[in-house]
């Protein structure tokens, strides 16, 4: 790499990295990312193969610590009931995400006023609706105009993906007890859209889409940032982020593909690394100026730390529902119990996101892990009784967030360079274990109403560690916060975080929308104030 | 949590003989005839490259193939791959080493186009053909538009 400084660095090129180098590429600035992962080849994605289930317990595993690619950092998350979920590549943890796409409601900028807990973002749900419009264009999210459980000006350019036998079984549900349901908002073309094909409803989605028709970043933000001029350097693992003597970051030290440690120097740092990955970097970025890690004055790097809890309830029916088909995660959203209700015993709420049902080996391996499998005779049976015939739903919970979530630096877990790996410490709170039980109940009430007779409950679900958020929050306060409303360090006036580190709080929705309309309001505001960024 | 080890040898003849015999005990045949049993259906050849990456359990499991044959040359007076299908079942239930290989086999056998015919699906993978599915009936929605705003404003 060239050293001569770049003008702006990004560290990571998941979802909020591409949507940030995106909107940035306009001004024409000399804008270079660094990804620890590669590029992702069509022919690569598992869903190609007969194995493709299989590979979620390898190559495509959730968990890094299974993963074990070159590209993946452990992570030492034996103190948590919930293990940490992502993807290192280009698109980041968007590889393998659901694309289920809501948005926050406006409350969920207000929950210290509204409900007392948490804090109140510095910015507000109009601040970020025009974000949320262009990421829709830009993402192809699909969806249908008009859910009561949002302001009426939210659009979507494409039609709702199909519900599916299975789909609306579970709508049926949903009406016999009066509660609220809507097509989910999907990240997932459902026409052909810009250069895009649609989705052929293959349901392979949390091991990648081959068709691209799933709005993983490197098929949506990449493309067009790369035609203007942002460069991305893949196999790039920084190792941290560098200051001068003015407490200016003034670039970063990374080792590339063949473990060589090399030097980039940059006039502005962003680092896009998720809520694990950048606060991970800062932390091993001390300093003279920095000694407890960079930006971190406040002591709240790595700390309130957000998942959101899942329960995940699925329902056994007495007919096949062809629940294998379509997109494994988006079909309905369910926010009957998204906005507090102080009756229920706990503050705040969640949405229930229904799943589709499962392919062959997965639904084994599900009957197994719920004791419902035998292997010898009575497996076939066993095996007849779930085959296609499980639907289900998770609740997706917001956390609350708490000091005592952290993420810290492992002392003896590195990574294949020499990176401490980052370590977990996180507990469940009263107020998630109340809304986890009360989402169970509820749960299995609606795939009642639904028609299954019978339930498998998982609550924490422990996979799920895949939202990861609140490990640099944003505030008006550098002593409560990290980040300013612009996402600009309180500490380091050249050093911005644009990924879902800066939530200060999580909602009861799936985040990345919100991350990204964050990564171009950051974006946005930056461009806007380029003379005086660092004032 | 630590970097996958180097690749462990393959089996012998013998001892893969052996382990579609334990394979179709651990899934045999359906009552019906329908669906194969998973060492017949080929499920060998994923769970031998999942003991390539697993030494422990490649250990393991050719310990257990090795007793079983003892076993069945004790009590039958034959190795255990020429034992009848009862004989067998009853011979692996006995063995630990069965219980970890399970997950394996499920694996390794609902994977195989035989299974995948015999489930009523194609076979071939998802990509790119995909499923076709029938078109949404919005209607469904009536009584949710009749609600009004759910959201809080603020
Ligand atoms: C299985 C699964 C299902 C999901 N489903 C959904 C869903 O339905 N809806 C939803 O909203 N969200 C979902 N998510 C979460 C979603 O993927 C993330 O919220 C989103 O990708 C976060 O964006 P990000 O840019 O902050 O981080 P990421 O997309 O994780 O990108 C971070 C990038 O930074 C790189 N990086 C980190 N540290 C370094 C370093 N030191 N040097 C160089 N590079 C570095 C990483 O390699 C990575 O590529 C899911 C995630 C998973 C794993
Ligand atoms: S269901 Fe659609 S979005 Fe999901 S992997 Fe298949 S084509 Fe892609």
């Amino acid at each position: 790499m060239s050293q001569e400084p770049v003008d702006v660095l990004i560290i990571g090129a998941g979802a909020a990295g591409a949507a940030f180098a995106w909107s940035m590429a306009e001004t024409r600035m000399d804008i270079l990312c660094l990804e620890q992962g590669d590029w992702v080849k069509h022919d690569d994605y598992p869903g190609l193969r007969m194995d493709w289930e299989a590979r979620q317990f390898g190559d495509f595993a959730f968990s890094p610590n299974v993963r074990c690619r070159r590209e993946d950092y452990p992570v030492n998350d034996a103190g948590s009931p919930i293990q940490v979920a992502n993807f290192n590549a280009v698109g980041g943890s968007t590889i393998l995400y659901a694309a289920h796409f809501p948005r926050f409601h406006p409350a969920d900028f207000r929950t210290r006023t509204l409900d007392g807990v948490g804090d109140d973002w510095p910015i507000d749900y109009t601040t970020l609706a025009p974000y949320y419009d262009v990421n829709a264009r830009m993402m192809g999210v699909s969806g249908l105009a008009g859910d009561p459980m949002y302001p009426p000006d939210k659009q979507v350019p494409l039609p709702p993906v199909p519900l599916g036998k299975l789909g609306e079984t579970l709508a049926r549900g949903f009406n016999r007890l009066g509660w609220h349901w809507w097509p989910s908002d999907s990240a997932i073309t459902t026409a052909e859209y810009e250069g895009r094909a649609p989705c052929i409803n293959a349901g392979t989605c949390l091991l990648g889409c081959p068709q691209g028709a799933k709005a993983s970043s490197d098929v949506t933000y990449w493309p067009p940032a790369i035609r203007k001029g942002v460069r991305v350097a893949t196999r790039c693992r920084v190792r941290e982020i560098t200051v001068d003597e003015r407490g200016m970051a003034d670039g970063v030290i990374y080792y590339d593909g063949d473990g060589k440690e090399c030097r980039q120097r940059a006039h502005v740092v962003v680092v896009a690394g998720n809520g694990i990955g950048t606060p991970r970097l800062l932390l091993n970025s001390r300093s003279r100026q920095f000694p407890e890690g960079l930006a971190n004055r406040s002591g709240l790097v790595g700390k309130r730390l957000m998942f959101h809890p899942y329960a995940m309830v699925t329902g056994i029916f007495p007919e096949r529902l062809q629940g294998y088909k379509g997109p494994s995660g988006c079909s309905i959203i369910s926010q009957e119990f998204y906005e507090t209700d102080p009756a229920r015993g706990f503050a705040r709420g969640y949405s229930f996101e229904m799943l589709r049902g499962f392919g062959p080996v997965s639904t084994a391996m599900l009957g197994l892990t719920a004791g419902r499998m035998p292997h010898g005779e009575g497996h076939h049976r066993a095996f007849d009784e779930l085959w296609d015939r499980t639907a289900g739903m998770v609740a997706i919970c917001e956390d609350l967030p708490e000091t005592t979530n952290t993420v810290t630096l492992d002392p003896e877990l590195k990574d294949a360079d020499g990176i401490p790996a980052p370590r977990i410490t996180y507990r469940l709170s009263e107020n998630s274990r109340a809304m986890l039980e009360h989402a169970v109940a509820r749960g299995k009430e609606v795939l009642a109403a639904a028609g299954a007779g019978d339930f498998m409950v998982q609550a924490p679900l422990p996979v799920a560690g895949w939202h990861l958020m609140g490990t640099a929050c944003m505030g008006v306060d550098p002593a409560k916060s990290v980040v300013n409303e612009r996402g600009r360090t309180h500490d380091v006036k050249n050093l911005f975080i644009i990924d879902g580190s800066i939530f200060t709080t999580a909602a009861g929705v799936n985040p990345t929308n919100t991350i990204q309309a964050l990564a171009l309001y950051i974006a946005d505001t930056m461009k806007k104030n380029l003379a005086n960024l660092f004032d | 949590m630590t970097a996958a080890a180097t690749p462990a040898a393959g089996l012998g003849a013998e001892e893969r003989r052996a382990l579609v015999c334990v394979l179709d005990a651990l899934i045999p045949p359906s009552p019906d005839g329908r669906r194969p049993g998973a060492g017949q259906a080929g499920a060998a050849a994923y769970v031998e490259n999942v003991l390539r990456t697993l030494p422990d359990l490649r250990t393991m499991v050719v310990e257990g193939l090795r007793e079983l044959d003892e076993q069945a040359r004790g009590l039958h007076g034959r190795a255990f791959a020429s034992c009848s299908e009862p004989e067998r079942a009853v011979l692996v239930a006995a063995q630990p080493f069965g219980y970890a290989l399970v997950p394996h086999a499920y694996i390794g056998y609902y994977q195989q186009g035989s299974v995948l015919e015999a489930l009523g699906l194609e076979a071939r993978p998802p990509h790119p053909q995909g499923h076709v599915m029938t078109e949404n009936d919005l209607s469904l929605l009536a009584p949710v538009r009749a609600r009004s705003k759910r959201y809080r404003d603020c």
